[in-house]
């Protein structure tokens, strides 16, 4: 890989901003590793543009500390931070070419005029706009001015890139192609990215590693894969992708901890109580979450899927909703205990109508416990550390 | 189109003839070969405007409006352009009291202002000099650019200078890089209409004038009241010349905002 | 952020002690010119003359404020109905005189009213008789109203652009007549862009000065006028600063009905400011 520029490492620790009484952002922890891609992902009003603008030093921390490569910024002017940003709104200088608005950072850094017009024709090439120039910013469309905006913050190999929701403003088509092109260039540059979304999909598709944010903390931080198969809270696995969301309880039993589903009349094999065994969590109430693609969807025939298959479990549920999508078949389902969505892939969908009632089927080891939604002022605190811990952990392998 | 329609667009016409028409007149006869200010005017001579050039209380009216106006454009964009920004950074009550106290001399009678500052011009020896005038101009110019920058303002996009910034770009440096030059439509037409408003001033400045320092609109308001002087008709002339002209230049100037999108 | 609000500071300053000292240094000087106490103001109140020109004043502000009124409102409405071509053109046509000299536009009136003026040799070719306007109520009144059209119809303009033409149209369909559907819907909606212009006109029309200097009669002299007479002709500082106090009151007199009209009208004043420039 040819790596112009060495990325930094980017560490928070614990920080909080509050505006007047309203908190933004409340212990905020994270370490970004050099040339890492970290997306922080949250619906509005979640505190992670709050966290982006104080790494780029538009707000200052209530309290807390930010460092670049262990020098602590807090308090340093944002032009001294050395830093590229993207924004949302692409805030290109109306005034300027497209050439000069790239050669502006380069300007501001001191580079003499050979070195300027060779960055700039290095920045232009890396996103294709070299043809582009001598326009103004006014006669580009939405995904020229945003490459021109991506070209700007990496003219002068910044070793940290921020970008602010820089595809919210594109159609579905322009931002596949441009978050491609995102994920290239971060390979190139080797630049440590710190990306700021609310698009799951957009979070899931760059990120080595995803910051969940909700309510103004973290919610959970590690690899794409590892939100979605195991993620730590109930937030975290309704706001990324889809799932059957179940009641119970974790309660002991002689072999260790067991979940037992709420209502367990709603087996589909026989009339006892649905539990299995899990491994570490809180004793009490709780749910299960299973990934639609980890559950099949059965009409209820006689031979039920749940039964036999060892190390399966199931119960029936009445199907309210079917969408056909295309490359699966998209089941909005509900039982005593919960509901959700379950997806089959469309050749072996099986042809069920609304109001039909249904078995589910999943592997135990696919059902993963997460604490009760009601129960989560206070849990929330342990389960952030721990998410920020195993965020850590991951790190260092 | 229908009747009413046609009504309307004549009534209009005759409004629109009212707005612009008369003042027109004055041309022609600045052309008079006669001393007289009857209409229609007699044959043809450049002999106002002569009389108006030669004549050292005319010419050097001009001169001195000239002068007071360039520079009274000067100091009311920056004063004004800095304090519309300024505002637009504070929180909306000290924002809108603060704006409210800079457009005051545009709501409270200049007559009022006028007597006012000539009693203090009395105490502090300013009147008849060329700081007394800039004074009193750009009092009354700050908050024709306050008023048009800040709707500049209103509309100009924050990101741009927290892009500078980011570009390693320091506050003074991203203010005087990146606002000025997307401010720069509604600044300039501020300085226009800052001289404009200090060029035509009259009502003030008939106040604090005397005879080593006067402008020429006050030298034409002298004029008016005891002469028949078709010389008034060629001073007035080369005003509506200077001040359409620097209305033009205001008026264009925010246009080049439109383009900009 | 709190020092970039510095920068409003300079011209804060300015207009305190350039402004606001010399107002309320005339302000001062009504009550203790010649010696302290009211009787300037007393003057104010019991002198025929001074009671005559407020009250002169006061009137003619009134119907400038009605005529402009009453002539921008149909102007403001062929704007806003118009393609944006003429609109430009309409808009160019209250602009210019906007930034025309008031000395020369009094000075060009001067020429048409005139006993020998323009006017009446149209007058003359035609076989009617002459006319004398120069020096009456009438011929200010013409100048002032010509000089405050545009203050008139641009916050009528940006009022009307803002209502839905769907509004009066629903009407009509539901069975108004046409004038019906004007006085009815497009009316009431146009009243703030109403307020806001008379607002400043009024106010406007209390400080003019040129204007009836040279237009009008000296024998019916308004505020402003005979502000400068009494300080700059007879010296009498204390009854021009009663004077000007009366204007201010005056001023803040409008102000506040508008204020009070505005809230009964659930318009917000704050608009109405931002409509007026």
């Amino acid at each position: 890989m040819t790596s112009r520029g060495t990325g930094a490492a980017l560490r928070l620790t614990e920080i909080c901003k509050r505006f007047g009484s309203v908190a933004a952002a409340t212990d905020i922890s994270l370490d970004v590793a050099p040339g890492e891609f970290v997306s922080l992902l949250g619906p509005s009003g979640s505190g992670k543009t709050t966290t982006l603008n104080m790494i780029a030093g538009f707000e200052e921390p209530t309290s807390g500390r930010i460092a670049i490569n262990d020098r602590d910024v807090t308090g340093i002017p944002i032009h001294r931070r050395n830093i590229g940003m993207v924004f949302q709104g692409y805030a290109l200088f109306p005034h300027l070419t497209v050439g000069k608005n790239v050669e502006y950072p380069l300007r501001q850094h001191g580079y003499g005029r050979d070195a300027r017009r060779e960055a700039v024709a290095r920045a232009l090439e890396t996103v294709s706009l070299s043809g582009l120039r001598d326009r103004m910013p006014a006669q580009l469309s939405g995904g020229q001015r945003q490459r021109v905006a991506l070209a700007r913050a990496i003219a002068y190999d910044p070793p940290l890139l921020l970008m602010d929701e820089p595809l919210s403003a594109l159609d579905k088509a322009l931002r596949e192609g441009l978050q491609f092109e995102i994920r290239r260039i971060h390979r190139e540059l080797g630049t440590t990215v710190v990306y700021v979304t609310h698009d799951q999909d957009e979070a899931l598709a760059l990120s080595d590693r995803i910051v969940v944010f909700n309510d103004g903390r973290v919610q959970q931080v590690g690899a794409p894969s590892e939100l979605y198969s195991r993620p730590a809270n109930d937030f975290v696995s309704r706001f990324l992708g889809e799932s059957i969301h179940l009641r119970g309880a974790v309660r002991e039993s002689g072999r260790g901890l067991e979940f037992v589903l709420e209502d367990s009349r709603a087996d589909v094999s026989a009339g006892g109580e649905i539990s299995w065994p899990v491994k570490e969590a809180r004793l009490g109430a709780a749910q299960t979450m299973i990934r639609p693609e980890n559950v099949t969807l059965a009409p209820l025939d006689g031979t039920s899927a749940g039964e036999g298959a060892p190390g399966t479990t199931g119960i029936r549920a009445v199907v309210r909703d079917v969408v056909y999508t295309g490359h699966s078949v998209k089941y909005v389902v509900e039982c005593p205990s919960g509901g959700g969505v379950v997806r089959m892939s469309s050749s072996g969908a099986p042809n069920v109508s609304p109001g039909q009632e249904v078995g589910l089927s999943w592997d135990i080891g696919r059902a993963r416990v997460l604490g009760e939604r009601s129960v989560r002022t206070e849990a929330d605190g342990a389960q952030v550390a721990g998410a920020v811990q195993s965020g850590e952990n991951e790190e260092r392998r | 189109m229908n009747r009413s329609r046609i009504v309307l667009w004549v009534a209009c016409a005759v409004i629109g003839l009212w707005l612009i028409a008369p003042t027109l007149v004055v041309i022609p006869l600045s052309f008079n070969e006669q001393r007289s200010l009857a209409f229609p005017p007699q044959g043809f001579s450049l002999r106002w405007y002569e009389n108006f050039f030669s004549d050292s209380q005319w010419f050097g009216g001009l001169l001195n409006s000239l002068q007071i106006a360039v520079l009274v454009a000067v100091l009311a964009t920056v004063l004004g352009t800095l304090a519309a920004y300024g505002l637009s950074k504070v929180p909306g009550f000290r924002e809108a009291f603060g704006r409210n106290i800079l457009v005051s001399p545009m709501i409270i009678p200049s007559v009022v202002f006028g007597v006012g500052l000539y009693a203090v011009f009395l105490n502090l020896g300013l009147v008849g000099t060329l700081p007394g005038f800039l004074i009193a101009h750009t009092v009354l110019s700050v908050p024709y650019v306050v008023v048009t920058v800040g709707s500049t303002l209103a509309s100009f996009d924050t990101q741009l200078e927290q892009a500078a910034w980011v570009c390693g770009a320091s506050r003074a440096r991203a203010f005087v890089t990146v606002t000025v030059p997307a401010l720069l439509p509604g600044i300039l037409s501020g300085a226009f209409f800052a001289f404009i408003t200090s060029f035509d001033e009259v009502i003030v400045s008939m106040f604090i004038s005397s005879p080593y320092l006067q402008t020429l609109p006050v030298r034409m308001f002298a004029g008016m009241q005891r002469e028949v002087d078709p010389t008034i008709a060629a001073a007035a002339t080369l005003i509506m010349i200077t001040t359409t002209a620097a209305a033009i230049g205001g008026i264009l100037s925010q246009q080049l905002r439109r383009r900009r999108r | 952020m709190t020092k970039a609000g510095t920068l409003a500071w300079p011209a804060l300053v300015l207009i305190a002690a350039a402004f606001f000292v010399p107002v309320a240094m005339i302000i001062a000087r009504s009550f203790t010119d010649p010696e302290p106490g009211l009787q300037n103001y007393t003057w104010l109140m019991t002198n025929a003359t001074a009671q005559g020109v407020v009250l002169r004043t006061v009137w003619t502000a009134l119907l400038a404020t009605v005529i402009t009124a009453v002539l921008a409102y149909p102007y403001a409405y062929l704007m806003a109905t118009s393609s944006p071509l003429i609109r430009g053109l309409l808009l160019i046509v209250v602009l210019l005189p906007f930034w025309t000299s008031m000395m020369v536009r009094a000075f060009a009136w001067i020429i048409i009213l005139q006993r020998n003026g323009l006017l009446n040799t149209a007058l003359d070719a035609v076989g009617l008789p002459p006319v004398a306007i120069l020096g009456t109520n009438a011929a200010v009144l013409i100048g002032m109203c010509q000089v405050l059209m545009p203050f008139m119809v641009l916050p009528l303009f940006s009022v009307m652009l803002g209502i839905d033409m769907k509004l009066p149209l629903a009407a009509r369909i539901m069975g108004a007549p046409g004038w019906k559907a004007f006085l009815g819907v497009y009316l009431p909606l146009s009243l703030p862009g109403v307020f806001a212009g008379a607002l400043i006109v009024f106010i406007l029309s209390l400080g003019f000065y040129v204007t009836p200097a040279l237009l009008g009669s000296p024998r019916e002299q308004l505020v402003p006028n005979a502000l400068y007479s009494q300080v700059l002709e007879l010296l009498a500082w204390g009854r021009g600063g009663a004077l000007a106090v009366a204007l201010l009151v005056l001023v803040g007199a409008v102000f506040l009905l508008l204020y009070l009209v505005a809230r009964a009208f659930g318009v917000r004043i704050g608009r109405i400011g931002g409509a007026a420039l």
